[in-house]
């Protein structure tokens, strides 16, 4: 009897991953129907990243290395924040868009779905330009990798840590848009919450010390999801690689009770229409 | 006769285009929420350069170029400020209005299109720009010590002058990569490429002064640069520089408008709207 239940808690588990997969598989053909538009958000987004690497090898060809940072590591920490944000956004836009999902009333078909809540909100939508993200994140991170001379070791390690940080991303997301439970259209606030995030993990993590570094940790895990993986990789620190990790684990978690705390304070907006 | 026509005819031209503007003031302040991102996110933004920027000459202990962190900072809040006052949003506006198809309820009233989004524009970035300066100008004052140790009256006025004539290249660079919307799918590539050539030779990250000087050239001579020319307000060289600025950025004024006349009369004639 034991066995059985264990049996269906992973079958259901099974099921709601092959559910999810194929909301993205379905948002992805859907976004790459109009061929030349995809093209030119892919291509564009690549050369639009392009443009951060260059500001910051400007800057340190202005200072020089700073703390062990120098324009390697800034290409490092490009590639690494463009792969986990465009992985994060490729699969599950739906935790940015929540808060449009909510201001407009179209949650109630998402909350009415027989399936787990949390991953229909994150399968919900696809960022076409995220998947140039990823391609520009995958060419700087070979860049990288080769320029360093990177080990087998270092390499695995910065690809597992990929992981976490996309989760760190995903749910950091996905709390901003929860500000819409709490907050009547406050989509244009989820989105600066969200910005406060992205804008200090593509800048180096070298020059953050102090009490700065512990906020991009700890509090706005800025740092955690770019500078950290490139930190931890470079001097193969597993005390960095673990505290990682954690804070994967911590904001999973609360970003679940946060979620479950702002679904009880939804109301329905009663909207009618048609789904197809 | 005819001349008292003429006069009547451009100040009823000109009073409709300026109700526009004010409409748009108007409609910004009928939604404060707009507002707290120029409250919230640009005064953060400068804040960790700020941080930045005082840890990296710090580290160094030298100036460089004649610049210090006061200077640079102080260059890229401008940068920042300025960009409200400028036509970054317009692009989007013509972009959307395209593909929703709601510009064709547009072209056919009696006013110029283009005129009719460059005024809407304008009044929206009004009080953007007044909040954001509101809130940024004491943090630096406060956190740099006054105002950086060139800043002067006549660098502010030409700065201003310089500021004023920016903007104009900005609306015209942003018309301009805003009206093949109208016959394309999706020109958003062509604003990010643009969008991001800008932050680069405008001096969004890294101040113009230090970037290596083919790069100062490029910005100069180029129309990526001219809409920031004020954020140079503080450099060494600025009062010698300024008028020749100046000369460019008035240069790009007349090239944008003659260019956008022929892109505009091409587009109306291949306009492909969708549905609407």
């Amino acid at each position: 009897m034991r066995k059985f239940a264990k049996k269906t808690t992973f079958q259901k588990f099974i099921s709601e991953l092959s559910v999810a997969g194929r909301y993205i598989k379905i948002n992805l053909m859907a976004a790459a129907e109009l061929r030349f538009s995809f093209l030119m958000q892919v291509v564009g987004m690549v050369v639009n990243n392009f443009a951060f690497v260059v500001v910051w090898l400007l800057f340190f060809k202005a200072f020089g290395t700073i703390n062990g940072w120098s324009g390697v590591e800034v290409i490092g920490l490009q590639g690494f924040v463009a792969i986990t944000f465009g992985l994060a956004f490729s699969f599950c836009y739906g935790a940015n868009n929540l808060d449009s999902f909510v201001n407009n009333g179209t949650f109630d078909s998402i909350l009415l779905t027989p399936k787990n809540l949390y991953l229909r909100i994150l399968t919900t939508t696809t960022m076409t330009s995220a998947i140039g993200d990823t391609i520009f994140g995958i060419i700087l991170f070979a860049i990288y990798t080769y320029i360093t001379h990177a080990s087998l070791v270092q390499i695995i390690l910065l690809i597992s840590l990929i992981i976490p940080a996309t989760t760190i991303f995903i749910n950091f997301a996905l709390m901003a848009s929860c500000i819409s439970f709490y907050l009547p259209d406050s989509a244009q606030l989820s989105d600066d919450a969200f910005d406060i995030l992205v804008g200090p993990s593509l800048y180096p993590s070298g020059v953050y010390q102090g009490v700065i570094r512990f906020i991009f940790i700890f509090i706005i895990p800025s740092i955690a999801v770019g500078g950290l993986p490139i930190e931890a990789v470079k001097n193969i620190n597993v005390a960095e690689v673990a505290l990682i990790w954690a804070l994967a684990a911590a904001w999973f978690f609360v970003a679940l009770w946060v979620l479950r705390k702002g679904v009880r304070r939804y109301e329905s907006a009663n909207l009618t229409g048609a789904r197809v | 006769m005819n001349i008292r026509i003429a006069n009547r005819s451009w100040l009823s031209q000109a009073s409709k285009y300026l109700f526009i503007y004010r409409l748009s003031i108007k409609e910004t302040l009928y939604y404060p929420k707009k507002l707290q991102t120029s409250a919230i996110l640009v005064p953060f933004r400068i804040l960790i350069l700020l941080a930045i920027y005082t840890y990296a000459f710090h580290y160094i202990g030298q100036d460089i170029n004649g610049v210090d962190a006061a200077i640079a900072v102080w260059s890229i809040a401008v940068y920042h400020l300025l960009l409200y006052m400028q036509f970054r949003g317009v692009f989007k506006t013509i972009d959307e209005e395209a593909r929703k198809g709601t510009l064709e309820l547009q072209i056919n009233k009696p006013y110029s299109y283009v005129a009719y989004k460059f005024w809407e524009q304008f009044g929206k970035g009004l009080l953007s720009f007044l909040v954001s300066a509101a809130v940024v100008i004491p943090i630096l004052l406060l956190f740099t010590h006054g105002f950086p140790s060139s800043a002067s009256f006549p660098r502010l006025l030409y700065a201003l002058l310089l500021a004023a004539a920016g903007t104009m290249v900005s609306a015209g660079l942003y018309i301009l990569i805003a009206l093949p919307s109208l016959w394309i799918n999706d020109s958003r590539p062509f604003f990010w490429i643009v969008d991001k050539a800008i932050l680069i030779f405008g001096g969004a990250y890294v101040p113009l002064a230090l970037l290596p000087s083919s790069f100062q050239t490029f910005a100069n001579f180029t129309p990526f640069g001219a809409p920031m020319f004020a954020t140079q307000m503080f450099n060494p060289t600025f009062l010698s520089q300024w008028p020749l600025l100046l000369v460019a950025q008035l240069f790009w004024v007349i090239f944008f408008f003659i260019l956008i006349k022929i892109v505009f009369q091409r587009a109306q004639r291949k306009l492909s709207i969708n549905g609407g």
